[in-house]
């Protein structure tokens, strides 16, 4: 919980160190007190990090799913999608190779607050935004969009139990809707340190080690539009953390 | 005493600072404990990039040798950087490659796992839906605080075929806690100086202790905050396959960099990017930001602007960032520019355009970054 002195959260600066009237001996005034403290809770909500900004795959091809040779899998050895011709679920037409998503991370997560139960932290949210465009093919097709927020490094399949927050939408085609689409990733549940990483050279008096909850974002997407004269395309894909 | 850093902000009320009431240990405490989260949680990822297909066809395949610049400023309570690289499968058995990293200045290895460029990497299997990655730990407590640094991923064939990354990730790692006693440089202040009972001290910049320390040490956390908005792409000899390249054509006059994807209709889709500004002084000014490019000069002077929009703001126009001619050869260059804070909930849209003023020469670029420069 944080409150702040003035009714929109700012930083107040306050004088350099050099010319500081924090004496020895003399009281700590109530304004003074304030304003330190109204700046770190506004420092501690503020301070969001870019998590990874992505030029997209452009324009990309689609596939009619009919069976392996004709999805995202061709020619992938070691991975399938788990069947066709039924529903498939959209997270797991993605092989999840580079073509065809954008994998950020890992980052070391910070909590907003503690969370006593379940325990643990309860995370910063991350704001993907992904711009681009629907084709216009000459058949009804889909377009499918999805980010998620993972702790560990295995994409977001249906059967990986690390997702902390997902979102996705679906493109329009025929005719091509432009799309500038915000994907908010808002962790409703809290996570845990899963990971243990160098922090420092020496360590002496402080640990060598920390431990972190090791976020990735991942942002996939496939289409059934065939029509490489008029397909879909991402020209830009964003993710950083956000403080509203 | 060290200072525990917390991986979330402490709560606390206003409402027990008021006039003629002893600031207690608890206000002390909390000074301390928020420091030490801000400075020492609270690091940056420096970039997070993927390398896809490139052209009509993979130019990355072509590309030998070649490498990854990034530009960076360091965090306060950042001690050691971590890169993780992905290498791309590759189908022809036994090709090798060499993977050496460049540090900025005053950084060394902690563990270079082979990425000085020690060890022949074998490429993963082709067409696997499995990451092979390499991770790398370095150590950045040499590293000015103030001054813009660089890295360098570079990537030579050793055998075989040409191998290539399809990803990299460099990011600030957390500490866990911090010893301002045994090093007074380190952002945190003495939690031993907030028990009750104990004297309560100005102190200063330099020591441990004291409430000046404390001030100094939140407006470290403020200014030492640096948002990086980070572009990396392939660095190598454009005769080798000029697609794979990020580049604006000769005589181009303000047009779109071409970012080098497979747009299979012919149609060259030109981006913006978005992310929200920290904002801190509630819209009263614009936030300032190191635009950064690394290029490969032509024969005349060109440049490469930046539009930073706020989201729902006023327009704003494009801050120019000259390009000096140094021809043939790749060269960094920067300049200050200003992000505005009148976007809805201060999101920002980044925009990207060049002018090359060569009537021969294409202008080619492999890093583009925005780092904050809060002051």
């Amino acid at each position: 919980m944080t409150r702040y002195i003035t009714s929109t959260d700012r930083y107040i600066k306050h004088p350099a160190v050099a010319d500081s009237e924090l004496r020895d001996g003399s009281p700590l005034d109530a304004e003074s007190a304030m304003i330190v403290h109204n700046n770190l809770s506004v420092l501690s909500k503020r301070n969001v990090r870019l998590i990874g900004h992505d030029p997209g795959p452009g324009e990309f091809i689609g596939y009619d799913w009919t069976d392996k040779g004709n999805s995202p899998y061709d020619g992938i050895f070691d991975a399938s999608p788990p069947e066709f011709g039924g529903t498939i679920d959209p997270w797991d037409r993605i092989p999840w190779t580079p073509e065809f998503c954008a994998h950020f991370g890992p980052y070391n997560g910070v909590g907003t607050r503690v969370s006593i139960a379940p325990p643990g932290y309860m995370i910063r949210s991350v704001r993907v935004r992904v711009v681009g465009s629907g084709g216009t093919p000459a058949e009804n097709t889909l377009c499918w969009i999805g980010a998620a927020l993972v702790q560990g490094s295995l994409p977001p399949r249906s059967s990986n139990n690390n997702v902390i927050a997902r979102a996705t939408f679906q493109v329009f085609n025929d005719p091509a809707t432009a799309f500038d689409e915000n994907l908010d990733l808002i962790p409703s549940l809290p996570v845990r340190p899963n990971s243990e990483w160098i922090a420092r050279a020496t360590g002496g008096a402080v640990p060598v080690s920390v431990s972190v909850p090791a976020l990735h974002v991942w942002v996939g997407w496939w289409s059934t539009n065939t029509d490489t004269g008029e397909p879909e395309w991402v020209s830009s894909i964003s993710a950083f953390e956000v403080y509203t | 005493m060290t200072a525990t850093v917390q991986l979330a902000p402490t709560a606390f009320e206003l409402e027990s600072c008021f006039v003629g009431n002893a600031v207690s240990t608890t206000h002390l405490g909390r000074y301390a404990e928020e420091v030490a989260h801000l400075a020492g949680a609270k690091v940056n990822t420096i970039a997070s990039s993927i390398f896809r297909r490139r052209g009509a066809i993979d130019a990355r395949v072509t590309l030998d040798p070649k490498s990854h610049p990034v530009a960076w400023k360091r965090s306060s309570g950042a001690c050691m950087v971590r890169i993780e690289l992905q290498l791309l499968g590759w189908n022809a058995s036994l090709s090798t490659c060499n993977i050496e990293v460049t540090l900025p200045t005053g950084a060394a290895w902690h563990t270079h796992s082979g990425l000085d460029g020690s060890i022949a990497f074998v490429a993963p299997p082709g067409n696997s839906a499995l990451q092979f990655t390499i991770v790398g730990w370095v150590d950045v407590t040499g590293c000015s605080l103030s001054t813009l640094l660089y890295w360098d991923v570079a990537i030579t064939q050793a055998s075989g075929n040409v191998s290539t990354l399809s990803r990299l990730s460099i990011t600030e790692v957390p500490v866990d806690a911090i010893d301002p006693v045994g090093d007074p440089t380190q952002p945190a202040l003495d939690p031993a100086s907030t028990i009750s009972g104990n004297r309560i001290v100005d102190g200063d910049d330099s020591t441990p202790v004291g409430l000046a320390r404390m001030a100094y040490l939140q407006d470290q956390t403020r200014k030492h905050f640096r948002q990086h908005f980070q572009l990396v792409g392939i660095e190598a000899d454009p005769t080798l396959a000029p697609t794979g390249l990020w580049f604006v054509p000769d005589g181009s006059t303000n047009g779109p960099i071409d970012w080098a994807r497979p747009d299979l209709s012919g149609v060259t889709h030109d981006p913006d990017w978005h992310f929200q500004l920290r904002n801190l002084y509630d819209g009263a000014q614009s936030v300032p930001f190191t635009f950064v490019v690394r290029y490969r000069g032509v024969d005349v002077d060109s440049n490469v602007q930046v539009l930073l929009e706020g989201v729902g703001g006023a327009s704003n126009t494009w801050q120019t960032l000259v390009l000096p001619a140094t021809v043939g050869v790749w060269a960094w260059a920067s300049v200050t520019v200003y992000a505005p804070t009148d976007g809805t909930d201060s999101i920002v849209k980044v925009k990207l355009r060049s002018t090359n003023s060569s009537a021969t020469d294409d202008l080619y670029f492999s890093a583009i970054a925005l780092i904050e420069l809060e002051a």
